[in-house]
């Protein structure tokens, strides 16, 4: 996506294809659980499923060139790669490329999602523990009989010379259109239903701290495109549910690899078929499963300057659990994966295999009771484990503690960067004249975490959270760079290193209020903090670059039924990397190592006409003109306007 | 203008307890003339300008739908002359003045497309559009029956870089219509 669509004056046309996502107010499950319904997400005006990661409380966000982004928890790692598990329908996805996740990548389309739930605190869900958090994305069935619909997005930034084009008054010319498209189908039958449908985008990268980097890479008018067709079929049978899926995103556009110091053009390839589903077995015992075959490619684009790159993985998981909401053994379950790679280099070791075996136990019958959860992962010679305590405590009628101890021990074989493929024997750094070493010798990253939440209803209408975190790191892998700016290509090149078996601690805490004062407003605010509290320097440095605190304020009102009213108030603390202080000096402070902190407010407003099948929504982000931007190097986002038109074939 | 228009709300919210949302649609013509100087005016003429809007009750205050045409004339050969359309929704209120007059405040965001004159341009460079806004403060006066005579004063900013600002004086008159009951179930 271009980095600055969030500038884009956005008409959009929008027909979901008879789709029933009509879930309405956010519910959040459990503390440490946030769930954005697909109305919170049309009042927000999203345009793309990653948008859900600016929306949500208590994650920070953030991105290089404005179209992936990567996101954390409070308590997760904010340094790629990016460790959240993705859910989709119940189905384990990853388009993990060399440790960047892009949802966007993953073909869900929008207009079917029904809910993103986050959660943020270590919990065992699909065979992994969510301290680096998990999204899982829920589409809604279509409605009955048959439906077609599609939509278009396209826009014009603002900031264009216009006339004064003609004068020497003249500006650079920033009118850029990009556009989102998508046609869908479906079908909804007595028990089953089936739905495709086919996405399209041109997306043009015009942000001045980037769009020199990106015409060195894709040629002198840098474009996007991006495919993503879907089919999703689905039946009831016996009590069960079952889904089968087909999803496939091509991306044409550039990836980020750090050591590179720059964009390569790159063509990408994910493509997941996969079938899942449940099946109840007796009383309050359900058989869950998930098979799944996926293929992600990363691609050199043909006749584009840049590294080598060719790269497939084939990824096979079959995963499947017995959760058992009455038993002492909650959950038990086994999840196999192989992984194969496929590169013009001849690795040694192309594949992967390895088999988590994981329970969840319930010690006790009260309503809370503590758990115990663990897993274990074996494969390539390695072992990894992770263990969980929860207990809560009802302190009163309206209030609860949570207290949370974990332990993780991550395989070395889990680990997907370019690094560990380096070390794996892929030559790319090496052909490609990369200037890199290796600083220690690798093992299994460790973590130790407890946590403490508090929930608490202190009067009707008011819900209060609180937490505090901590965390004790062993044996990571971090990654420095001594950059240098290149002035020709605004990109950056010098010596980068991994740097084994760093370690630290981290400590953190934040604060939500949720309240719904009067009828049809819903509000919440949200406060964290989070930081470095002891390590070597290593550590210490790297969560320098991240931003210490942050804060949002989300409100929805919802005056009269068919009119919503939307804004957001965001806060997002400074943070420095020190890798950029020599580029800072080199390019005259075009580039700063320090990344300031930042305001931003969005409103929006959306009616719907003609009994739901119409609906108006014009937004304006970043109406304070803040400069927001979230990597030294990276895109900002000035103030946006945005206009949709839906309309909703009944 | 913002003040103006919160100020003028409430008041409007006490007329809503007479015209329901979409109860009524005021359909205006105005004659716009540009009375600033600034970055637009030292190469363009902006010369009058004709505007159409619909203004109707709102669940709190009032909502304006409308376009406004103008075909400014460049003052140097090195320019081109444009012609331009804006297109714009507005949101903003009323209050009653006594003797048939009324005072409205609004703010209106909309969008402005640009063709510029000349057979040499290339088609990239012949058309443009740009975001703008807009605040408006006008008086009606509506002696009786349906008909009404309006005068006004607006700000209006295109977003261009630089901004394309104004200064416009309207007069214009208008009639105001029972909204027909399928209008009112499709807006509602």
């Amino acid at each position: 996506m271009a980095a600055r669509l969030p500038r884009l004056i956005v008409l959009a046309l929008l027909l979901p294809a008879g789709v029933s996502a009509q879930a309405s107010g956010a519910r959040d499950t459990m503390p440490g659980t946030q769930v954005i319904t697909a109305e919170t997400l049309r009042r927000a005006g999203a345009t793309r499923l990653s948008d859900v990661l600016s929306i949500a409380h208590r994650w920070d966000e953030q991105t290089v060139d404005g179209a992936a982004w990567n996101a954390s928890p409070l308590g997760g790692s904010p340094f790629l790669p990016a460790h959240w598990i993705v859910l989709v329908d119940g189905q384990r996805v990853d388009d993990d490329v060399f440790g960047v996740t892009d949802l966007d990548r993953l073909a869900v389309p929008l207009e079917q999602v029904s809910t993103v739930e986050l959660i943020e605190v270590p919990r065992l869900v699909a065979g992994g523990i969510t301290t680096d958090g998990l999204i899982r994305i829920t589409t809604a069935d279509p409605s009955e009989g048959p439906a077609a619909g599609g939509w278009f997005v396209t826009g014009s930034e603002i900031g264009d010379p216009g006339p004064f084009a003609f004068t020497p008054e003249a500006t650079s010319n920033v009118d850029r259109l990009g556009h989102r498209a998508s046609a869908g189908m479906s079908y909804g039958g007595a028990g089953w239903f089936a739905t495709g449908a086919i996405g399209w985008a041109t997306l043009v990268p015009t942000d001045p701290a980037i769009v020199n980097r990106y015409i060195a890479a894709l040629g002198p008018l840098p474009r996007l495109h991006a495919t993503t067709p879907s089919v999703r079929v689905g039946a009831r049978v016996a009590g069960g549910r079952h889904e089968a899926v087909l999803r496939h995103s091509a991306v044409d556009g550039a990836l980020g690899l750090s050591p590179f110091g720059t964009e390569i053009a790159t063509d990408q390839r994910f493509t997941i078929g996969g079938l899942s589903g449940d099946v109840p077995l007796s009383q309050g015992r359900q058989l869950r499963y998930d098979v799944s075959h996926a293929r992600n490619q990363a691609r050199l684009a043909r006749g584009r300057p840049g590294p080598p790159l060719d790269w497939e993985v084939a990824a096979s998981e079959i995963r499947t659990e017995v959760v058992d909401s009455t038993s002492v053994l909650e959950t038990g379950g086994l999840r196999l994966r192989r992984r194969v790679v496929t590169s013009p280099d001849d690795l040694a070791d192309p594949s992967i295999e390895l088999a988590t075996a994981y329970v969840m136990l319930r010690l006790g019958g009260a309503a809370r009771p503590p758990t115990a959860s663990g897993t274990i992962t074996v494969g390539e010679g390695d072992v990894g484990l992770a263990a969980l305590l929860t207990r809560g405590w009802t302190l009163a009628s309206s209030a609860e503690v949570e207290a949370i101890l974990s332990y993780e021990r991550r395989s070395r074989a889990e680990d997907n960067t370019i690094w560990a493929w380096t070390e794996r024997g892929y030559p790319l750094l090496e052909e490609s004249g990369a200037d890199f070493e290796v600083v220690g010798d690798p093992r299994s990253p460790e973590r130790l975490g407890a946590d403490l939440n508090l929930s608490a209803r202190p009067v009707r209408g008011i819900t209060l959270w609180a937490r505090a975190l901590f965390r004790h790191s062993r044996g990571l892998a971090v990654e420095r760079r001594d950059l240098h700016f290149v002035p020709a290509t605004s990109s950056f090149e010098g010596p980068a290193a991994v740097i084994h078996d760093v370690g630290g601690e981290l400590a953190g805490g934040g604060l939500e209020l949720a309240s719904d004062p009067v009828q049809g407003l819903a509000v919440r605010a949200s406060w964290w903090v989070r930081g470095a509290v002891g390590g070597d320097d290593v550590f210490v440095d790297a969560w320098a670059a991240v931003p210490s605190q942050g804060a949002r304020v989300t409100m929805e009102y919802v005056p009269v039924e068919g009119l919503d009213l939307w804004m957001t108030g965001a806060y997002r603390g400074a943070a420095r990397q020190r890798e950029f202080a020599a580029v800072e000096a080199e390019s005259a402070g075009r580039y700063r190592a320090r990344v300031g902190d930042a305001l931003t407010v969005d409103l929006a407003v959306q009616k719907r006409l003609w009994d739901g099948r119409l609906r108006v929504h014009f937004g304006v982000r970043n109406l304070l003109g803040a400069e927001p931007h979230y990597h030294p190097a990276g895109a900002t986002f000035g103030p946006t306007a945005i206009l949709q038109l839906q309309g909703i074939l009944p | 203008m913002l003040l103006l228009v919160l100020q003028l709300v409430p008041h409007a919210l006490k007329a809503q307890t007479r015209a329901s949302p979409f109860e009524t649609l005021d359909l205006g013509i105005t004659v716009l003339a540009d009375v600033n100087h600034g970055a637009l005016q030292q190469w363009w003429s902006p010369g009058p300008a004709v505007g159409i809007g619909l203004t109707t009750p709102f669940y709190l205050g009032i909502l304006e739908l409308g376009l406004q045409y103008a075909h400014p004339s460049a003052l140097s050969d090195d320019v081109p002359g444009f012609r331009s359309l804006f297109v714009y929704a507005g949101w903003g209120g009323g209050r009653a003045l006594g003797a048939g007059f009324a005072a409205a405040g609004t703010a209106r965001v909309g969008i402005m497309a640009m063709r510029f004159e000349g057979d040499s341009l290339p088609g990239d460079r012949a058309s443009e559009n740009e975001l703008g806004v807009a605040a408006r403060a006008a008086v009606r006066w509506m002696p009786a029956g349906a008909w009404y005579a309006e005068t006004s004063v607006s700000y209006q900013s295109i977003l261009t870089s630089p901004h394309m600002e104004q200064v416009l004086l309207a007069a214009g008159i208008g009639r105001r219509f029972a909204t027909p009951a399928w209008l009112r179930d499709f807006l509602d």
